[in-house]
């Protein structure tokens, strides 16, 4: 059996506005092995971004526990926190998030500068390695300006594994990319799921999300199904999952009409 | 190693934005090169210690009386060195007329009666010879001399033979022991030192001579420990006193401050302005990198999920403050290195009786040191808050695109914070500039009282060996003044103790009839004229008569007084026939009566303000005859021209007497207004880039904030909102942030310019009117700022605006 990576506990998060208190998530168990490819979807405001950004330790929960390769990371302080994002967490978004004044190659290096167990020389190895893995090796020294949609994702895929981190989390990855872009996409990260990666992934496309063995659907900021590639349900059940789904469609057709 | 990749990228950013990156040298150039200048002033001034071993240790003794300053006594030292336990060494010398002459020609020089320790002092050896000995000092062993280098050069054309040769100093013959290295100068420009060879034991204390006291701390005792023992000493010292009322006392300082006390106050006021248009850079520079981190807060998102600690964030963005104000400040120090050699040209160019040695303007190693620690602090201080700020954002919410604004809104307030205060420090600086320029162009505008055009004057000092007072004084004198008037072009000519525009110390008088008590005498200044003085200087009568030739030695007493001496002594009455008397605690006797024959208006004495401003009296030189008086001579054209014939017929009467500070009497107004019109210029200079930094950075956040707002503004106008409504809106924001920084400026203007006006006295209240014009035009500026940019957006269509990001 493999280990566990990440394992929720009644995770909760409460968006606080001048009079109104929004429920992102609530409740929230969640475990995931090592070495697990799972995708997070459902419908817009559900709350998957906010689980997910959680997850990273972008954001806090106010309320629960959450052990990341059994390290209570809820109760971190900031440069703790900053600490394990850097080691443990590659993080893929849907706008890329390169910094357009560096190049290729210092995008890729930029979260291997905040280490300082690694020599110049192994930075290098580390960059060098992670875009030949997405085959950007050829574009090192152009800016994030000079390349297309798929090739800037295909450096902050690489700038996500160049540490070598435990997990790998992707929010809409190939959101902003067309088709052919986003099958390479998610092709490199079937790939890097096959070579060992933990990857959790955020997606509303289907097609994206059942290329992931377990898939999580999320309703009003619950996790209303937890399925793995060979349907076998975890928690909850599909039915409300189905009643809620049916309920937006309903909903998106009469906005459109 | 990741040092330099931050380094890289900050360097690549400022290239990226050679506008920004110029805009925030040029701002941090300016405000660090007034501050460094002005540390730099004053550091050479004032606060420096000297430049001798030990100067840090290197002090200046006065004597206080009834809490004024007084020259020290001879037993002052002799009382201090017998009791105190704080100092290593005492040295009191003191300053007289040392006519060098070889029988041809004489020159005149301030020489410097040097006592025991003098040398010593400031551990100078000499180039040749030796300094004084404490053999020297001993009356009837050989009269010698120490000479500077340049009389060396310049007199005895560097003869390397020079010592042991004898030459003429006040006509009596001395051996020249030493000659001091180039640019000793010590104590203020000097050239000449001989031995005091005075003994305190020799006089009583109401006859004991007048000197400067010089001491060197003990390693580890501090000034303000030695001041405490020096007050304990006098406060037990009643042999000190010279009437049983007074009440003595003593102040030590490093020597450069001692000697500048009254202008301290002034260096400080400076110094803070200089510090105010530090603070506007900052804040200007602040603004424009917190604007420029706002735009940054994606890239710093990113970098904080990719795990950048915050410290190496904030760090990373200080490297760009840092590089800016280092830029800024190497131009700064260049700029402060130009403007110090410009003072010193300045001050050179104007003063006629030599500019200190000791105060000579350059950029110094400790001024660089003092520049480096500003800039760091100001790199720290402008580049903190900006850093601080975008790396506290949520940074989640900005990677999302979601909430743009949870970093603008904090942003901005901090923006508005930082121009209320940019208005505060303008509004205060301004004011100050303001009052400054008012009170100083009022004091210069207003003169000495008489046309002072075509005036040369010169003065002459006849040793009383040679011309004792009496027929042989007279006789000298009453030939000089026929010679001098009857050179061509000469329309007139007197003798007078001191011409209006020459610096005089008042002393005590006492009107019969009234008592003051411990000494605190009226003080006025004492002027012996000659009987066509007021005829040359064109003074005219204002009641009673002038001076004439039937004042002279064997007739009453009389005195000509001013017009604001009478108002001051004798309010609502006539003066004429009342009686005054010179008094002085310093004096074991008073002086004679003398009674008031006439009334004349007041004309300014030296300065044209400060303590030392007081009304004047003048009394017939031949009923007080004194050994020093000036020429003066009233010419048809331009006085410098007379200035050869002048000494030709001095020269003619006696070769071995020479005339010195040869000046006409504008030259001498020009000097004395030196520094008035130096601080004028300094805080004219000061308000005008406070007024520059505050619209720039007033119209940079407004720019700033408006351009942000375009899309809000797009909605107002297509829910019909008229423009007039969107310019009260800003202008209602802007008047707010006016009101709360003239709140904050205002009483801080008034509080930092009171010790300026205490100093320079403010007779009308012209000055008042810096209160109301500096609001008016800050807040036209203001919204003038405002303005400008909200224009750009009104002229927008609408759909434009909404679209606007």
């Amino acid at each position: 059996m493999s280990k566990t990576l990440i394992k929720m506990d009644a995770i909760k998060k409460i968006f606080i506005t001048d009079d109104m208190e929004t429920h992102a998530l609530s409740n929230i168990n969640l475990t995931i092995a090592q070495g697990e490819y799972v995708s997070i979807t459902g419908p817009s405001g559900c709350g998957k971004s906010t689980l997910l950004s959680v997850m990273g330790l972008l954001d806090s929960s106010s309320s629960g526990r959450y052990l990341l390769s059994d390290v209570l990371v809820s109760d971190l302080n900031s440069k703790e926190r900053s600490q394990i994002r850097n080691r443990e967490i590659g993080f893929i978004f849907q706008s890329f998030n390169l910094i357009s004044d560096m190049t290729v190659r210092e995008n890729v290096e930029l979260p291997l500068t905040y280490r300082n167990d690694l020599s110049r020389q192994q930075r290098a190895d580390m960059v060098d390695s992670a875009l030949t893995a997405v085959g950007m090796q050829h574009r090192v020294n152009h800016y994030p300006a000079q390349l297309s949609g798929g090739q800037q994702q295909r450096v902050a895929i690489a700038r996500a594994i160049a540490g070598k981190p435990s997990l790998l989390l992707a929010d809409e990855p190939t959101g902003n990319l067309d088709s052919k872009n986003a099958a390479d996409v998610m092709a490199l990260l079937d790939e890097l799921h096959a070579k060992g990666a933990t990857i959790c992934i955020v997606t509303h496309d289907p097609r994206s999300a059942h290329r992931a063995h377990r898939i999580v659907q999320m309703m009003d900021g619950q996790v209303v199904s937890d399925i793995s590639s060979d349907t076998t349900v975890n928690n909850h059940t599909q039915k409300n999952y189905a009643a809620a789904a049916g309920a937006e469609t309903n909903s998106q057709l009469a906005g459109a009409l | 190693m990741n040092l330099l990749l931050d380094i890289k990228y900050t360097l690549r950013i400022l290239l990226k934005t050679p506008g920004f990156s110029a805009l925030t040298v040029a701002v941090m150039t300016l405000g660090l090169g007034v501050s460094i200048f002005m540390l730099s002033v004053a550091n050479a001034i004032v606060f420096r210690p000297l430049d001798f071993n030990d100067g840090e240790r290197l002090m200046f003794i006065n004597r206080l009386v009834d809490n004024r300053v007084q020259q020290t006594l001879l037993h002052d030292y002799q009382k201090i060195k017998t009791e105190s336990q704080s100092f290593e060494l005492l040295a009191a010398f003191g300053s007289e007329t040392a006519v060098l002459s070889d029988g041809v020609k004489s020159i005149r020089y301030q020489g410097i009666y040097a006592g025991s320790g003098f040398f010593e002092y400031t551990d100078v050896a000499p180039v040749l010879g030796r300094v004084l000995a404490d053999n020297d000092q001993i009356i009837g062993n050989p009269q010698v001399v120490v000479i500077g280098y340049d009389l060396w050069q310049n007199y005895f054309g560097g003869d390397e033979n020079i010592i042991g040769k004898t030459v003429q100093i006040n006509r009596t013959q001395v051996e020249v022991i030493g000659v001091m290295p180039q640019g000793y100068l010590f104590p203020f420009n000097n050239q000449i030192w001989l031995p005091l060879r005075k003994d305190a034991n020799q006089y009583l204390l109401k006859d004991s001579p007048l000197i400067r006291l010089l001491a060197k701390t003990k390693p580890g005792v501090s000034a303000a420990e030695a001041e405490l023992e020096l007050k304990s000493i006098y406060a037990n010292s009643s042999d000190l006193r010279i009437s049983p009322q007074q009440n003595i006392s003593a102040r030590i300082d490093l020597y450069k401050r001692e000697l500048r006390r009254d202008n301290i106050k002034l260096f400080y006021l400076m110094l803070s302005a200089g510090f105010f248009v530090l603070a506007l850079s900052c804040i200007n520079v602040g603004n424009l990198l917190l604007a420029r981190a706002n735009m940054r807060a994606k890239e710093i998102a990113i970098r904080m999920a990719l795990g950048a600690p915050r410290a190496r964030l904030i760090a990373q963005m200080l490297w760009e403050s840092l590089f800016i104000c280092s830029a800024g400040g190497l131009l700064a120090i260049l700029f402060a290195g130009w403007g110090l050699d410009a003072t010193t040209q300045f001050f050179m160019s104007r003063t006629t009786d030599g500019f200190p040695f000791f105060a000579i303007m350059s950029l110094r190693g400790d001024d660089i040191a003092n520049a480096i620690l500003v800039i760091a602090v100001t790199a720290l201080v402008t580049g903190f808050i900006p850093a601080w700020k975008a790396s506290s954002g949520n940074f989640n919410a900005v990677l999302k695109d979601a909430a743009k604004t949870s970093l603008g809104k904090t942003t901005g307030l901090i923006s508005k914070i930082l121009v209320m205060i940019e208005i505060a420090l303008s509004c205060t600086l301004m004011i100050v500039a303001g009052i400054i320029s008012i009170l100083i162009y009022h004091a210069v505008a207003q003169g000495y009282g008489i046309n002072i055009d075509n005036f040369l004057t010169a003065r002459v000092n006849p040793p009383a060996s040679v011309y004792p007072q009496g027929p042989a004084q007279t006789g000298y004198y009453d030939r000089l003044l026929m010679d001098a008037s009857n050179i061509p072009g000469v329309e007139k000519a007197t003798l007078i103790s001191h011409v209006p525009t020459e610096f005089l110390p008042p002393s005590g008088f006492q009107p019969e009839g009234q008592e003051f008590p411990n000494f605190a005498f009226p003080q006025a200044h004492l002027v012996q004229v000659y009987p066509n003085t007021f005829d040359t200087l064109a003074i005219p009568l204002r009641e009673g008569r002038l001076l004439d030739q039937r004042d002279n030695e064997n007739s009453p007493r009389v005195v000509v007084v001013s017009d604001e001496l009478a108002n001051k002594l004798w309010p609502g009455e006539s003066p004429l026939g009342k009686r005054i008397r010179r008094m002085s605690s310093t004096q074991a006797m008073p002086d004679p009566w003398m009674t008031v024959v006439g009334v004349v208006p007041q004309l300014l004495q030296g300065s044209l303000f400060g303590s030392e401003q007081a009304p004047t009296l003048y009394v017939p030189f031949a009923q007080m005859p004194r050994d020093a008086m000036a020429i003066v001579l009233k010419t048809r054209s331009d006085p410098n021209q007379f200035q050869q014939p002048l000494a030709k017929v001095l020269h003619n009467i006696d070769p071995n007497l020479p005339m010195y500070r040869f000046a006409t009497l504008t030259a001498q107004a020009d000097n004395n207004r030196t520094m008035l019109e130096l601080v004028e210029r300094i805080f004219l200079a000061f308000a005008v880039c406070a007024l520059a930094m505050a619209v720039t950075g007033i119209y940079g956040v407004m720019a700033n904030h408006i351009e942000q707002r375009t899309q809000e503004l797009g909605i107002r106008r297509a829910l019909g909102s008229p423009d007039t409504r969107i310019v009260l809106l800003f202008s209602r924001q802007s008047a707010w942030q006016l009101i709360l920084g003239f709140v904050l400026g205002v009483p801080l203007a008034y509080f930092m310019s009171q010790g300026f006006i205490n100093t320079i006295g403010a007779e009308n209240q012209l000055h008042l009117l810096a209160y109301v014009l500096v609001p008016v035009i800050i807040s036209a500026a203001v919204f003038i700022a405002t303005l400008i940019p909200l224009r750009r957006i009104l002229r927008m269509e609408p759909a434009l605006a909404l679209r606007y990001e």
